[in-house]
């Protein structure tokens, strides 16, 4: 293997997003017939790098070589024309159309009539699909079929279009053992006829399951590329983690208070399954896991945007029933959502109107919205959160994103919310905001609030959090204190369970 | 729609026993809702099954149908088009007013460029913009129905052409040529959607826009081409009301969108695109032309009548979510 020419070779690879360096003189190479594994933290590149590769983002510098000739710029639909097809999490299928028609969608057999050949289309699906070495319905819309056989229909098509090279980005996030077990042997098939795979998961042990080569990131840059064999789960771990730890402003003691929220075997089919844990008064408990562990779909059961199937929550001691995010805000349990563009705030309007949004919904049962006072309260709130420019006519639009997201933070306090549910606090906010961010959240124990902190980044979460929960696979997979945490002990729990259950 | 609108050979499954059958109807419930008011139509109105009702339905739904089939190509592509009904009116009074001096050929190609010309640029916007459809195609509307008004200084064109008003009025057998040329038009598109490449390319549109262009579809020609479809069908249904008429009209064909769009829905398609068929329009539009009628015979003030139609539309589509939903929990 290794005195032939890579298919597929890159180098010196640098890629960043509005300063951010997102991938830093980044190599890599795949050959004929080889699974080669991409791994690294959430964060760590791994996302980026294959779409420099699918041409769906373009490189600031390096070089990408095909069969050995420079690309100048390789677009998506080169990539496709010519062999690298990239299977992504969200399947790029048709879901109203049947998995034959998908597989020939744009590159239909024509009769010599100018009409299509319905067929050979079926027969180019099934042939395909045989070789895979599985069964599919390929006449009912792929829609009605179960994730991972859509997910053998995008392999299929990507197939039928002459693959070299292969590029699965964590095929296995929703598939149960047997379906994986499917996965693999034809992920073997396809090696044999000289395939070149990049396969991309968070599942170690699927790594060194399936892989011959591995290639380790973190924070954007190469740590390594060697035989899968040169690594153990732990020395692959300990590549992946390790990096300086910041922003340590916890203050060691805290004064626990009562308990604020407690949630008892919390179970919603396909995204949790019994969770149970406490969280009290003065406390900032991380939440930590890799994407897809479940964590945000907790989350949103909590504040009753998903019901769950089984389980109770209890707020302050009370069993209560969450039907709606208002609900949960006039109870005292508020959230601040991942995407708070999104879910967050209304960005066209001011942040004033922001900021008192709950607190108008509150006031509203009364008839009459009491401007006055909410005026002076949105006041304090800005004053008190530190939040800029000052102006409560500004358009949330226009403010930067560590000031957005104080921006939500004030409207939860205005509802009067004392149970914080804080979903990626620091996403997208530069260095300096995430600190105050940090200053704002220790504040807000002291006051006594009860913090529960979703968060990717580790670091973080270590700096962070009284106590970590960590959750895997819907559950939660173990508990550690602050004192006992470090990077290594969370994220070997984080991917070990996925060893007992698959 | 679990029905193979999907352009393959149907597997024929029999209606043995009654979950299966239970199971075709819903899969079918426009077809059956049509049998079913035809059948009643028939049995409790003694002027309905006669050849002078049945063909005055077919004369005036023919027209809404060609409409109809516009309609469900934009839809398609979970697009919509509002302009039909001003378009209408548009090549009626651009037919009317250029019979006179220049012949019916030329008037009639003068009507039917008309309206293909404003769908294309219906197309253009929606595809080259960002500019929502609904909103491109309201704009149009005004746009239609100002010029129609401003060609015709508002006032109806009289035709004096008697072989092409005959043209609106004739028939074979007693079926009215333009419910025959409805039909033929049904037949093309049925087969240019379920054998063509690009009409497969359509559906693939509506179904994600996104996977579509992945795969090289060409979204925004699609695009173009279904919005110029709809206008170029609209404009024959118009010259085709125009030769009825014997007359253009600027205020004609007022609110014909709606009845589209409702005729699109109620026989399967959806507003969020990639599903339907060109028989479901068909059925769809037949079903309203005869609950139309029924209500009609029955004396049942036009006032109601909108009323009433408002709330078939709102139960098709309440049934077809529920039919969804169980699709999908079967697949």
């Amino acid at each position: 293997m290794e005195n032939q020419e890579p298919v597929l070779k890159l180098r010196n690879i640098c890629k960043s997003f509005s300063g951010v360096q997102v991938l830093n003189n980044v190599d890599i190479d795949l050959y004929q017939g080889e699974v080669h594994c991409l791994v690294g933290e959430n964060g760590a590149g791994k996302s980026t790098l294959i779409k420099i590769m699918s041409g769906a983002y373009q490189p600031d510098r390096g070089e990408i070589l095909y069969h050995g000739n420079a690309l100048r710029s390789l677009t998506p639909r080169w990539a496709r024309a010519n062999g690298i097809n990239t299977i992504y999490q969200e399947i790029d299928l048709i879901p109203s159309l049947s998995a034959a028609e998908n597989i020939s969608l744009g590159n239909e057999p024509l009769k010599r009539s100018g009409g299509i050949d319905w067929a050979s289309v079926q027969d180019r699906a099934s042939r395909i699909l045989q070789d895979m070495g599985t069964e599919i319905d390929t006449q009912v819309p792929v829609g009605t079929l179960k994730v991972a056989y859509q997910q053998m229909v995008a392999i299929a098509k990507a197939l039928s279009l002459n693959s070299k090279v292969l590029i699965l980005d964590e095929p296995t996030a929703v598939f149960t053992s047997s379906e994986v077990e499917l996965l693999f042997s034809i992920i073997q098939r396809l090696k044999s006829q000289g395939i070149a795979i990049l396969y991309i998961s968070h599942h170690l042990d699927e790594i060194f399951k399936i892989g011959d080569r591995v290639t380790v990131l973190r924070d954007g840059n190469l740590i390594r590329t060697a035989m899968i064999a040169e690594f153990d789960k732990n020395s692959l771990i300990k590549a992946m983690v390790g990096r300086e730890i910041d922003f340590s402003l916890r203050n060691g003691h805290k004064t626990i208070r009562d308990e604020m929220l407690r949630v008892e075997g919390l179970v919603r089919s396909g995204s949790a399954e019994e969770i149970s844990f406490s969280l009290h008064g003065g406390e900032i408990v991380g939440i930590a896991g890799l994407v897809g562990a479940g964590r945000t779909e907790m989350a949103r059961m909590l504040v009753g945007a998903d019901r769950p199937d089984k389980g109770q929550i209890f707020l302050r001691g009370n069993p209560v029933k969450i039907n709606s995010p208002t609900q949960a805000l006039r109870l005292g349990l508020g959230m601040l959502p991942e995407s708070r563009k999104e879910e967050g705030l209304v960005l066209v309007r001011s942040m004033g109107e922001n900021i008192a949004y709950s607190e108008v919904e509150k006031s509203a049962s009364f008839g009459l919205v009491p401007w006055k006072r909410i005026k002076s309260s949105v006041q304090e709130l800005i004053t008190t959160l530190d939040i800029r420019p000052t102006n409560p006519h500004t358009q949330v639009y226009f403010m930067s994103g560590g000031n957005q997201q104080k921006v939500v933070l004030a409207k939860l306090l205005a509802a009067k919310c004392d149970v914080l549910i804080l979903d990626e606090p620091t996403r997208g906010v530069d260095v300096g905001a995430r600190l105050e961010i940090y200053k704002l959240m220790q504040r807000l124990k002291e006051d006594g609030k009860a913090i529960l902190m979703i968060s990717s980044d580790l670091p973080e979460i270590l700096t962070q959090a009284d106590r970590v929960l960590i959750m895997a696979r819907g559950r939660i997979a173990g508990e550690l204190s602050a004192r006992e945490a470090s990077e290594e002990k969370v994220l070997s729990i984080a991917l070990q369970l996925g060893e007992t259950t698959s | 729609m679990r029905q193979r609108a999907i352009g393959q050979q149907v597997v024929s499954r029999g209606v043995g026993s009654s979950s299966q059958f239970i199971g075709w109807v819903s899969r079918n419930s426009a077809m059956v809702a049509l049998v079913i008011t035809f059948i009643s139509g028939s049995i409790f109105i003694p002027t309905f099954l006669t050849r002078l009702n049945l063909s005055a339905i077919l004369y005036q739904y023919s027209i809404i149908g060609f409409l109809a089939l516009g309609q469900f190509l934009v839809i398609l592509t979970a697009g919509i088009d509002l302009s039909q009904g001003s378009m209408l009116a548009l090549t009626s009074i651009v037919t009317a007013s250029l019979m006179q001096n220049y012949g019916v050929p030329v008037a009639v190609a003068g009507g039917l460029a008309a309206s293909t010309l404003l769908g294309l640029v219906n197309g253009l916007l929606v595809s080259r913009t960002k500019i929502p459809a609904f909103v491109v195609t309201l704009g149009m509307l005004g746009i239609a129905r100002g010029l129609a008004l401003l060609v015709s200084d508002s006032k109806p064109i009289s035709i004096g052409i008697e072989a092409f008003n005959d043209f609106g009025r004739s028939n074979i057998w007693g079926v009215p040529v333009s419910a025959l040329l409805w039909l033929l038009a049904g037949l093309l598109l049925t087969y240019f959607l379920t054998q063509r490449r690009l009409g497969r390319h359509i559906y693939a549109v509506g179904g994600s826009e996104e996977s579509a262009r992945l795969s090289g579809v060409d979204v925004r020609n699609i695009k173009l081409i279904v919005y110029g479809l709809s206008g170029l069908l609209t404009a024959i249904g118009g010259v085709i009301w125009t030769a009825r008429l014997g007359s253009g009209s600027p205020i004609g064909g007022n609110n014909y969108e709606m009845e589209s769009i409702a005729a699109v829905i109620v026989g399967g398609g959806s507003l969020f695109g990639g599903v339907g068929s060109i028989s479901g329009t068909v059925v769809g539009t037949l079903l309203f032309g005869i609950i139309n009628s029924i209500l009609n015979l029955v004396g049942i003030s036009p006032y109601w009548q909108g009323t009433i139609k408002g709330v078939l539309i709102l139960l098709a589509v309440a049934l077809s979510q529920v039919r969804r939903a169980t699709g999908s929990r079967q697949g």
